[in-house]
């Protein structure tokens, strides 16, 4: 095995053996016994997120706009009620979307569909895989339901995705279960300030790590409050052991090029494309976008004639004045 | 490209592109980089544009979602017809993984029925339909230890990752033999999908086929990139891309 592939090794629910699977971890669907396959293992899980590399998953609110982003070329679709933006909006407390509702979705696309819950929701979480989800994001846009605990996330046959950030963060979460990690960023904002600092900040801590000693690991994971194998994994690979992509306040084609260049594997788009004054458009450019982040001349192609973006909220005007919620300061 | 008529005694580079537009293209990178073909020195390249593809070889095509390869290779100048027309030559090799063999088939079909193939196939391996995502959703992917006997090593397994995967619905005979050189037991096959397919009446018997090669064309349903074992590629390599140049 060469030294830029990640064998994370957990505590709990270890990366999977080539040896079949006992009756234990066996999936039961219709129509196939599987008796002898392996579902749900770590590799399984990760797996999944290897495929939407390079890729933009977009937040849909209705059958429509998931058709408008599957034909965008979306990896993926992000089923909610309410975009970022309009939570934002509303205050009060958002919770998990309508099953209903994401069923309808789930129905009408080929592409894999995500969902949220909120933090510390097990119980939403458990109806999410019920309803039969391809990823959930265990998402601090919405209300916190634990302001202690996170989700127990190896208990789950199917994948998560949580935000982070700094590496502390991302490596605690993937410590928990999750098979994918984001940049908080600020959510419903349409400012991407956030979003580099995360990105920054977990790149910085990487670059620290991968220039220690073990003895110096074991001060920097007491530092990071991270455990101690995966930060030692993270160092030897030189990023983070899981796909880790850019989210929380992308609006245009060059905001996704950027979080692109500073390495995230693939971006998360909430707001940006629904609210913006043409979404078909703006969906196509961005996807082009993450797939051409280095090259410029191609960029100034797609970013023409995109109509108007959201509206922005300042994080520094508005969120840090305290106005605005920071969803980012939602666990730890 | 002239891969050189050389005496024998300087390696030839090869340069083997793997398609970027979107997908788990570095690990293949990283995998060519690996290997340690004798007579060859491979060079991996990331392809995003019709330049880049012409100054390539051979071709991986990745695992990822087939309809976003699809919509940005549409929509980047000039590279669907180079695409088309490079996949099209029996005499390039192609290896495609997952979305990859969804995209060298004929034509597909959604799995259960959900949609007509939206002509986004671009063909390569003459014969080839094939179901997306026959496999489920992700709850229902799943890792297996495949016998795969044409490998170097065939009594070690390959632990093959089916995420989302895509299933064989026909093959159709043509001129040109289709191989199948693995196949999961039937109790990891999903149930016969309804009557109503896009694609017409499947071929059951094709049904748990995983691995298909057609001359220097190769697909699998799962994603060797992902296991840490290099035996396909370095099949694919030795019988598909440097024998018989």
């Amino acid at each position: 095995m060469s030294a830029s592939e990640p064998t994370i090794v957990h505590s709990t629910g270890a990366a999977a053996p080539a040896a079949p699977a006992n009756g234990a971890t066996t999936p039961s669907f219709p129509g196939r016994s599987g008796a002898s396959t392996a579902g749900g293992t770590f590799g399984v899980k990760t797996g999944l997120a290897q495929m939407l590399k390079g890729g933009v998953i977009m937040d849909v609110m209705n059958v429509e706009q998931a058709k408008i982003a599957e034909e965008a070329g979306a990896v993926a679709v992000m089923a909610l009620e309410r975009i970022p933006a309009n939570i934002r909006r509303d205050g009060g407390v958002a919770r998990m979307s309508d099953p209903a509702m994401i069923k309808e979705i789930i129905n009408a696309v080929s592409i894999p569909v995500m969902a949220k819950c909120r933090i510390g929701h097990t119980v939403e979480a458990q109806i999410l895989q019920a309803v039969g989800v391809d990823y959930i994001d265990e998402s601090e846009v919405l209300t916190m339901a634990d302001d202690q605990h996170h989700i127990g996330k190896h208990a789950f046959k199917v994948p998560f995705v949580c935000g982070c950030k700094n590496l502390g963060e991302a490596l605690r979460r993937i410590s928990e279960g999750a098979a994918m990690i984001r940049t908080k960023g600020e959510a419903g904002t349409g400012d991407v300030v956030e979003a580099v600092k995360h990105q920054r900040a977990v790149r910085n801590d990487i670059r620290r790590a991968a220039a220690m000693s073990d003895e110096e690991l074991y001060v920097l994971a007491k530092e990071l409050q991270a455990p101690y194998h995966l930060l030692k994994e993270t160092a030897r690979l030189k990023r983070l052991p899981v796909v880790a992509f850019a989210a929380g306040g992308v609006a245009t084609p060059a905001d996704a090029a950027l979080m692109m260049q500073l390495g995230c594997d693939g971006v998360f788009v909430g707001s940006g494309i629904f609210l913006s004054g043409d979404p078909a458009k703006r969906a196509r450019a961005i996807v082009q976008a993450v797939t051409h982040y280095n090259n410029p001349q191609m960029l100034a192609e797609i970013s023409e004639n995109l109509g108007p973006a959201m509206v922005g909220i300042s994080v520094k005007d508005e969120v840090k004045t305290g106005h605005q919620t920071a969803y980012a300061d939602r666990g730890n | 490209m002239t891969v050189g008529a050389t005496t024998g005694v300087l390696p030839s580079r090869l340069v083997i592109g793997v398609l970027a537009l979107q997908g788990a293209f570095i690990e293949h990178i990283h995998y060519l980089e690996r290997l340690d073909v004798k007579g060859h020195y491979i060079t991996a390249l990331a392809v995003r544009n019709p330049e880049e593809l012409e100054s390539c070889h051979a071709l991986i095509i990745p695992g990822g979602e087939s309809t976003a390869i699809t919509r940005v290779a549409d929509r980047t100048p000039g590279m669907l017809p180079a695409l088309q027309a490079f996949v099209a030559d029996p005499s390039r090799p192609v290896y495609g993984t997952c979305a990859g063999m969804i995209l060298m088939a004929d034509a597909d079909g959604v799995g259960g029925g959900k949609r007509k193939n939206d002509g986004s196939a671009w063909g390569g391996m003459t014969g080839l339909r094939v179901w997306r995502n026959l496999y489920g959703g992700q709850l229902e992917s799943f890792e297996f230890p495949l016998h795969i006997p044409s490998l170097s090593e065939p009594h070690r397994p390959f632990n093959a990752i089916f995420i989302r995967a895509p299933a064989v619905h026909s093959l159709k005979q043509s001129n040109a033999e289709i191989e199948r050189l693995a196949s999961l037991p039937p109790d990891c096959v999903p149930a016969p999908p309804p009557a109503d397919s896009p694609l017409g009446e499947p071929d059951i018997e094709t049904t748990p086929v995983v691995m298909l090669r057609q001359g220097r064309k190769l697909v699998t349903s799962f994603h060797p990139e992902l296991s840490g074992d290099t035996r396909i590629h370095e099949y694919w390599v030795k019988h598909c891309v440097v024998a018989a140049q």
